[in-house]
């Protein structure tokens, strides 16, 4: 130990840090109300709340979903001009892949996903959007009612712990 | 006493915590006046189970340390097993023996206890095939240190048999003891046993940890322990830089090892790797803050070792645990957020004084409840009872 810190070791005086932790919570609101801390720092985050697993993981297939350019192109849209060919183009484009018969196979595949973009990218768009914000409402309801529970459990076993420490003393 | 401490492994220099506490007590126990034997498996990887050690007795460092073959399982049922058992589905009790049997099951051991004369078999930790099958042959003797967790594997089958099958369990601190009425409700007798500490030996050097470190001496926050996201530290080093991107200038030193944490400097975010007994001593003085961001803790011995070297805690609120040994002590804070961590933190930063006043009292309480004299006269009064 350090001199500073042995010198220190003397103080007999407890601290209360239940108290100190009121003082924690008191200043978080007061920053939060302020708009210090960003929504995004509310806690527990989803992945950690008292929700089944497979839960969290649906959550967060759906969230990555989102980040693929291929399959959801409103959300990350194609720069303009390049996502539009022309019926001249598509003809261009089909002659030369049967020009090139070793491109055939992913010149059809690019083709077949162009078309299946326009059929129901904005339809997937859509639904990944509505699907978005039924888990934003849905985890916002869910993280009021976990952090709820998460403290009643928190001082169950604060009360129990305390109980089961006076009878080892 | 006749003793036997029964670990599933024991391999000097490839211990893990239970491995550790076992071994730690066979010591203490011995010197106490006990006669006592180790008695554990020829495996040194609790991921292979491999015989990697000769079977047979020896003398290791003074005790005596009996080891047994493992008799492997299926790798691949124990796999499919062990996934539904951590996906909180369901497994039968004839899947659940097969996979405990798994870990670590040593069919000399349990014929070695059943023939054997010892007056108590004291034996860790509660999810391992030494524990299970050698509480089951020898129930009368069974003195069972569970460390238990608030984990899946805590509500299976076997690990209640192993609790109404022994005749005494040992709880690390009175959480674990509230978690194990929770999950079995009427417990046998138990008692508090826990792992001792003692004030560290050689002198501290923070100056000259931080300088060797390049830390600089603004705050530092210290991590000792397994760099893995099973004991909070993605979250800690999250959190980290959150707190650097919003202007803190706040250090994280990192002691151990694991994938789960940048494994070279980066930005406030030091790792500092192993380092022997002296350099850790130095490392817990020189910090600020020590961080236990871990919500699976049945004691935190670096939490204790942190409050011996003179520097206040700031642990996970989700762990019953080390919020009770802050609680009890006024050693430490908690958090259950980053906003919390941060204005958590800043408290412990402002008061040098009260920062001090709580380590203290954090040190007064390892040595109060956990020290070894503490510890053994706890321990043997159970053993004596049971």
């Amino acid at each position: 130990m350090t001199a500073e810190k042995a010198k220190a070791a003397e103080v007999e005086e407890r601290v209360d840090v239940g108290a100190l932790m009121d003082e924690v919570r008191r200043r978080v609101e007061d920053r939060r109300s302020s708009g210090e801390y960003e929504k995004g720092m509310r806690e527990p985050a989803f992945g950690e709340l008292a929700l089944h697993d497979e839960l969290a993981a649906s959550a967060n297939r759906v969230a990555a979903a989102a980040r693929m350019p291929d399959v959801v192109p409103g959300l990350y849209p194609v720069p303009p001009g390049s996502g539009e060919v022309s019926a001249g183009e598509r003809a261009e484009e089909a002659l030369e892949a049967v020009r090139a018969p070793a491109g055939i196979a992913d010149r059809a595949m690019g083709l077949a996903r162009q078309v299946a973009r326009r059929a129901v990218g904005n339809r997937l768009d859509e639904f990944i959007r509505s699907v978005e914000e039924f888990f934003t409402a849905s985890s916002d309801n869910a993280r009021v009612t976990a952090e709820r529970l998460m403290a009643l459990e928190r001082r169950v076993a604060e009360l129990e712990s305390e109980k089961a420490g006076k009878e080892q003393a | 006493m006749k003793l036997a401490v029964v670990i599933p492994r024991y391999a000097p220099g490839a211990l893990g915590g239970a491995e550790a506490h076992g071994a730690a007590y066979a010591r203490r126990l011995q010197s106490a006046g006990h006669e006592v034997e180790l008695l554990t498996t020829c495996a040194r990887s609790h991921a292979t189970w491999d015989n990697e050690l000769p079977e047979g007795e020896s003398v290791e460092d003074g005790l005596a340390v009996r080891r047994f073959a493992v008799r492997r399982g299926d790798a691949d049922r124990f796999g499919s097993t062990e996934w539904r058992i951590t996906h909180r589905m369901h497994t039968t009790h004839d899947e659940q023996v097969e996979w405990i049997k798994y870990k670590g099951y040593a069919p000399g051991l349990c014929d070695y206890l059943s023939d054997s004369d010892h007056d108590r078999v004291i034996l860790m930790p509660y999810s391992c095939a030494t524990t299970y099958f050698g509480t089951l042959a020898v129930p009368e003797k069974a003195v069972v240190h569970t460390l238990l967790h608030d984990e899946p594997y805590a509500r299976l089958a076997v690990t209640e048999e192993i609790v109404r099958a022994a005749s005494a369990i040992l709880f690390n601190s009175p959480p674990e003891t509230a978690l194990a009425r929770r999950l079995f409700g009427e417990l046998p007798l138990h008692g508090l046993g826990g792992m001792g500490f003692e004030p560290f030996a050689s002198p501290a050097e923070p100056d000259a940890f931080r300088a060797r470190h390049r830390l600089g001496s603004g705050p530092l926050t210290l991590y000792a322990g397994r760099w893995e996201g099973g004991k909070g530290v993605p979250r800690l080093v999250d959190y980290m830089k959150t707190a650097s991107g919003r202007g803190q200038d706040w250090h994280l030193a990192l002691i151990g090892s694991g994938p789960d944490a940048p494994q070279t400097r980066r930005g406030n975010i030091v790792p500092v790797g192993f380092v022997d007994e002296s350099e850790k001593h130095s490392a817990f003085a020189a910090a600020d803050v020590f961080c236990q961001p871990s919500q699976n803790e049945s004691l935190s011995i670096v939490l204790m070792e942190a409050w011996l070297a003179g520097t206040p805690a700031l642990v996970n609120g989700e762990c019953a645990v080390t919020r009770y040994h802050c609680r009890r002590s006024g050693g430490g804070l908690w958090f259950s957020s980053y906003p919390e961590f941060e204005v958590a933190t800043e408290m412990l930063l402002s008061d040098r004084r009260r920062a001090d006043a709580m380590a203290a009292g954090g040190r007064r309480y390892v040595l109060d409840v956990y020290s070894w004299d503490a510890v053994l006269e706890r321990v043997t009064e159970v053993l004596e009872a049971a």
